[in-house]
């Protein structure tokens, strides 16, 4: 007896070119008003907030506000709330961002390859001209999908698909959670007199927290630094009494 | 003398900090205990480097400490080397002690090698920040 196939082949959703294909990296573009290659370190002395997105922060909703005072409860007992990245879960967008450790940014006609010294965590803004995978086929992940957008002097760079679980937006003291609702638009700029990038955040996850939450983070060019590999290797918590669970409050 | 010491006072207050893989609540960067003992291994690796060493106590037992380190790249401006320390080595250190409990960890702020050399570590800024 044949099989039924569910659907028939144009009925199946098709991937968008790779960003690597030698025909996409050939397309003709317009010239991107910046470039991004480098390696670059959240500029902790910009903001009084340094690796943190707030304060300000928005008003959270009950469900966030729960998991805010339990971390903070935990804190006072020198305990430590949900540490899911000490648990070798991805720190994820935007943490991983300014989670203190060089990301270095690489800049093709197609998409800007961001790999972050902390894990090594990929992150891939698409510049190519492709949308948002449907949602019936996208994956949702911890550092979500981005999809980027020159507008001006600006790169606009739309990151949604995010994972609702082990994902957090702050953490020691001020664990807000991430949910699958979350939504980060990112207007990244380069000033050219100071050499620093400059990122605007305008995130909403109305599961979690009212409106749109805006801070600005800023990044300096590290040029003595590289990459190293960094995994989160059985050893660590086996050794480490700070991120084992004895130290946590699951 | 083997052992450890609490440290009375301000004296020996660092401004060490947690590197950037979790956050260091844990401990209590305010006060300094002093760990005498012989180390049992290194680690030298990232995201966090680490000290294990064993400790005689006063009632005659000895326990393994875990001395939590920042990663290399954070040792090495202070002098560290992949080498700079072996198993056996008798060595004194530094460390924050943990905010509660009986558990053998600390966090290191320094060390003294057995030729007397002091190597600390360079500032890591998410526990200083929070």
């Amino acid at each position: 007896m044949p099989i039924a196939w569910a659907q028939s082949d144009d009925e199946i959703w098709t991937p968008p070119l790779g960003a690597l294909a030698p025909e996409n990296l050939a397309k003709e573009r317009p010239a991107p008003p910046f470039d991004l290659t480098g390696t670059w370190f959240v500029d902790l002395d910009a903001t009084p907030s340094s690796w943190r997105f707030g304060p300000p922060y928005p008003e959270f909703t009950a469900a966030a506000q729960a998991h805010i005072d339990a971390s903070q409860a935990a804190t006072a007992e020198g305990k430590v709330y949900r540490d899911d990245i000490g648990q070798c879960w991805p720190a994820g967008v935007p943490l991983i961002m300014t989670r203190v450790w060089p990301m270095a940014m690489i800049q093709l006609p197609t998409a800007v390859y961001m790999i972050s010294g902390f894990m090594n965590s990929l992150r891939v803004i698409y510049t190519d001209g492709r949308e948002h995978t449907p949602d019936d086929y996208v994956i949702p992940s911890f550092n979500g999908e981005s999809i980027g957008r020159w507008e001006g002097d600006a790169l606009v760079v739309d990151t949604r698909s995010f994972v609702d679980h082990h994902h957090w937006m702050d953490q020691g003291g001020m664990s807000i959670p991430a949910g699958g609702q979350l939504r980060i638009i990112e207007r990244i700029r380069l000033n050219r007199e100071t050499d620093q990038l400059e990122i605007e955040y305008t995130m909403t996850d109305p599961e979690n927290w009212a409106g749109e939450w805006k801070h600005t983070k800023y990044f300096n060019r590290v040029n003595d630094v590289d990459i190293a590999e960094v995994s989160c290797l059985p050893n660590l918590n086996e050794n480490m009494l700070s991120t084992g669970s004895e130290a946590l409050i699951n | 003398m083997q052992g450890v010491r609490f440290v009375l006072g301000g004296a020996l207050l660092v401004a060490a900090a947690a590197a950037a893989h979790h956050a260091p609540a844990i401990f209590d960067q305010t006060k300094t205990v002093v760990i005498e003992g012989t180390v049992t291994e290194f680690v030298w690796q990232n995201p966090h480097s680490w000290i294990r060493m064993d400790v005689a106590e006063d009632n005659g037992a000895t326990r393994n400490w875990s001395i939590e380190m920042n990663p290399p790249s954070y040792l090495i401006p202070r002098g560290w080397k992949r080498t700079s320390l072996s198993p056996g080595d008798r060595i004194s250190v530094v460390a924050n002690p943990l905010r509660s409990g009986d558990e053998p960890a600390g966090k290191f702020v320094s060390v003294t090698l057995p030729d007397g050399q002091v190597l600390g570590e360079q500032e890591a800024v998410l526990g200083e920040r929070e």
